[in-house]
């Protein structure tokens, strides 16, 4: 019961350090799990890291992976609420409030000043990502391809990574 | 609000839970809700983007939140962030538990490896595309605007919040309302 009390109480303070997306708190959460807490190793912390980059739904779901390790399924459920529940209800206050203000001239125009920041955080998003996943000629070919497959709409996404992974697997054995 | 049942906003936000592999995960929501169900048009959808960059927490479900919302009211605002999350939950505990019996494969690591190139490729397509008409009659500002965020964030990799809230104030203040744009027909519809 401690255990799981510890757990909502570290991811809680850790949604909130999430600012600017979840990477932010990734320091202080592996502070927290490995050396305060010790409930797990640093090197776990960064495969825990690596499989939660490429399951499904967003990265932050390490946390889920360190509560199971803390506290098995009741831990993992308790990390994953206290990471994501709290802000998530921030965040609809705002959606909430914003869709009632849209008709005010302030907003319209800060949805139109908002527009190209959004373009300019997904760019970098776009130079982050290729520059961890593009090391050399092979994964640069595997990036091209699935461009040019995705832009025709020849195969949908998701076929795509499936397909990148298998030829991935089948190259390196 | 829109007309789509709850059980089509929630079976989409599972796909996109599903199928949202590796980084740059807000292309997946973009692809899916904008591009080919056509649910949410651009401009409904950016603005939340770089509105949930300044709020605390992870940006993938504070989006689905803000994305709900505006999909289906409070039903669509609890839906969405629970359809992205639901299976990937599910998969960490399964991947999580077999790792924490056999540890991490060498096969394993080639998979992520080949699936995570093939998802920088796609997250560029998606971006080209959401790039597509933003800039339209807006002069040179939005360029240079989205230019100083990319660096900034991308090359100098400073804290998003910081970046987005400094470019933000500027960008507002240059997209400010006046009295003459506020009369219909002086710029275009989107």
């Amino acid at each position: 019961m401690t255990t799981l009390l510890l757990i909502a109480w570290c991811f809680l303070r850790l949604s909130l350090l999430c600012v600017g997306g979840g990477w932010s708190s990734i320091p202080e959460m592996q502070r927290q799990a490995v050396s305060v807490y010790g409930w797990l190793t640093a090197r776990e912390f960064v495969d825990g890291l690596a499989l939660s980059q490429m399951t499904p739904g967003p990265a932050m779901l390490v946390v889920t992976f360190i509560g199971y390790r803390a506290g098995g399924f009741a831990g993992a459920f308790v990390a994953t609420a206290a990471m994501f529940l709290p802000t998530c209800l921030l965040t609809w206050g705002l959606a909430h409030s914003w869709g009632r203000w849209r008709t005010k001239p302030w907003v319209l125009a800060a949805e139109r000043a908002l527009a190209p920041l959004s373009v300019g955080l997904m760019a970098a998003g776009v130079y982050t990502v290729g520059r961890a996943a593009v090391t050399d000629t092979r994964t640069a070919i595997f990036a091209a391809l699935a461009a040019l497959v995705i832009s025709r709409r020849w195969l949908p996404p998701v076929v795509v990574f499936l397909a990148a992974g298998a030829v991935g697997w089948v190259l390196a054995a | 609000m829109r007309d789509i049942s709850i059980g089509r906003i929630f079976r989409a936000f599972l796909w996109i839970g599903l199928t949202g592999i590796g980084g740059g995960r807000i292309a997946y929501l973009y692809d899916d809700l904008v591009e080919r169900r056509r649910w949410l048009t651009r401009d409904e959808f950016l603005p939340g983007f770089a509105l949930c960059n300044l709020l605390p927490g992870p940006t993938f479900t504070n989006i689905s939140v803000f994305l709900g919302q505006n999909l289906r009211g409070r039903a669509g605002a609890i839906l969405g962030p629970l359809g992205v999350l639901l299976p990937g939950v599910v998969s960490i505990l399964i991947l999580g538990a077999v790792y924490f019996s056999f540890g991490m494969s060498p096969a394993l690591n080639a998979v992520l490896r080949g699936m995570g190139a093939a998802v920088a490729g796609f997250i560029c397509v998606i971006t080209a595309k959401m790039t597509r008409g933003v800039f339209q009659g807006r002069g040179r500002s939005g360029i240079w605007i989205a230019a100083v965020t990319f660096i900034a964030v991308g090359l100098f990799r400073l804290n998003t919040f910081l970046v987005v809230f400094v470019t933000g104030a500027i960008s507002l203040w240059v997209h400010r309302p006046r009295q003459e744009a506020q009369q219909p027909a002086v710029e275009g519809a989107p």
